[in-house]
């Protein structure tokens, strides 16, 4: 997971950073830092379970972390592209409710347990 | 597969619905009002015209001057990035660097009973700059269209083609209302969006005015009853009480370089300036905001004010468009816009 979760990270960043050279100058924090969702919320958290043999999520929670991630990272991006648009849609706080809706999932979802014990 | 097919319904989920939002945003039209042409002309009723009526002259009589050495010139297509805004800041502040070029040229002139126009091209900080100086006799004159007559979302077209739609002889591409969901839109003394964005709100009174409001101070409404005639949201303004309204860090969104742009101002009650200025190409590099209000404070400007700028910056005289209109600097062509302010 966490590989995936780099991946994604890399993806956000370099697409950030593309978008920002055609647009203009006009910049948006929501498209620069949209990278920053699946590192700290993915791989960071991946990595601090890998090495200090923290508990691990069930496989049920994992996913619902994920599509949370994967929900708020999109939701950044798009947000990114409407203030570099210079527009608005009240539709994008959809994104930022399932996003907190899905992580609440995660939360509630139970199965804890070490990563030793799944060995 | 099993497992797998809850993630395929969340990636199926989360793709329709950025897709929709997509075309909710750019391309699904929505109308709000179809036919929305009305004036609401009631408040000129008692406000005196202005003195100095401008001399009858049969019909159209514009002419190029001699030493015109403007490049009148035409299109190209792209989608366009207009910034957002933020309200401005500081006050005037020391000295300009603005650099305007000695070589004014003077593009034509308008006459008619209602209204004069000279139009000239400068050249400000290596950035061509058109100013339409006008003065009506009374602010009934100086209109705003929608595109196609309909006030709504995505709904769009061309500056030239809304203003040859409505005889205009001088147009400007105006807030482009249509992108934001909020901010007061008055237009010909009609209140069609009383939802306020925060942002300043420029106001024509009837009685040849003009003045940057806050609208948390008043309701669009209100404004009307006050007798105002046009009212615009996009901003910053510019200049407020002969002085700079923005500091040299201010900018619209997050638009931190030169750009075209598009400003209208106020120098004497009848009397005001149409300003559009080329940008993001090799000719016309563009002009920040602390540029564009430091050049209409040059042009005397008692009041002036940011409208759309970036690919949206259009001005239409005489039946054609003077400026480039360009969105990526690569081609010149016109962006389709919501509205746009006019006189004829």
């Amino acid at each position: 997971m966490a590989f995936l979760y780099l991946v994604a990270t890399v993806f956000m960043a370099l697409f950030g950073a593309i978008y920002e050279i055609f647009s203009h100058e006009v910049y948006s924090y929501y498209m620069i830092y949209a990278f920053a969702l699946p590192l700290c919320l993915g791989v960071l958290p991946s990595l601090a379970i890998g090495i200090f043999d923290l508990m691990i999520p069930s496989p049920k929670a994992a996913r619902f972390w994920a599509y949370g991630i994967a929900t708020l990272t999109v939701g950044s991006a798009f947000k990114g592209v409407l203030d570099i648009y210079g527009t608005t849609n009240r539709l994008v706080y959809v994104y930022p409710i399932a996003g907190a809706i899905l992580f609440a999932s995660a939360f509630l979802s139970a199965g804890y347990r070490r990563q030793t014990d799944a060995d | 597969m099993k497992n797998k097919k809850p993630t395929i319904i969340f990636i199926a989920l989360l793709t329709a619905f950025t897709t929709y939002i997509s075309l909710d945003t750019f391309v699904i039209s929505s109308v709000y009002q179809a036919e929305a042409t009305e004036m609401n002309t009631k408040m000129f009723d008692n406000v005196e015209k202005s003195e100095g009526e401008t001399d009858a002259s049969s019909g159209k009589d514009s002419s190029n001057s001699d030493e015109s050495q403007s490049s009148k010139k035409h299109h190209g297509p792209e989608n366009g990035k207009h910034g957002k805004k933020e309200r401005s800041s500081s006050t005037d502040t020391g000295t300009t660097e603005l650099s305007v070029s000695d070589e004014v040229a003077e593009i034509g002139n308008y006459s008619n009973n209602d209204f004069e126009s000279t139009v000239k091209e400068y050249t400000v900080n290596d950035t061509k700059v058109y100013v339409a100086d006008v003065t009506v006799n009374s602010a009934e004159t100086i209109k705003t269209a929608f595109a196609n007559d309909t006030y709504g979302k995505n709904v769009t077209d061309t500056t030239s083609s809304i203003a040859s739609s409505h005889d205009a002889i001088l147009a400007i591409n105006g807030d482009y209302y249509g992108a934001q969901e909020s901010g007061y839109v008055i237009r010909n003394g009609i209140v069609y969006r009383s939802e306020s964005n925060g942002e300043d709100v420029l106001c024509l009174y009837a009685d040849g005015s003009m003045k940057v409001v806050d609208p948390s101070t008043v309701t669009a409404e209100e404004l009307v009853s006050e007798g105002v005639w046009q009212a615009f949201s996009f901003g910053p303004g510019l200049v407020e009480d002969k002085k700079i309204s923005v500091s040299e860090n201010d900018e619209v969104g997050k638009a931190m370089a030169s750009n075209p742009r598009t400003a209208i101002g106020m120098t004497d009650e009848g009397h005001y300036l149409f300003v559009v200025s080329d940008g993001r190409s090799d000719e016309s590099e563009g002009l920040s905001l602390y540029e564009l209000a430091d050049f209409m404070k040059s042009l005397g400007a008692n009041t002036a004010y940011n409208l759309d700028g970036g690919g949206s910056s259009t001005m239409y005289f005489d039946g054609e468009v003077i400026n480039n209109p360009t969105t990526t600097g690569n081609s010149s062509k016109e962006r389709s816009v919501s509205d746009i302010v006019y006189i004829k």
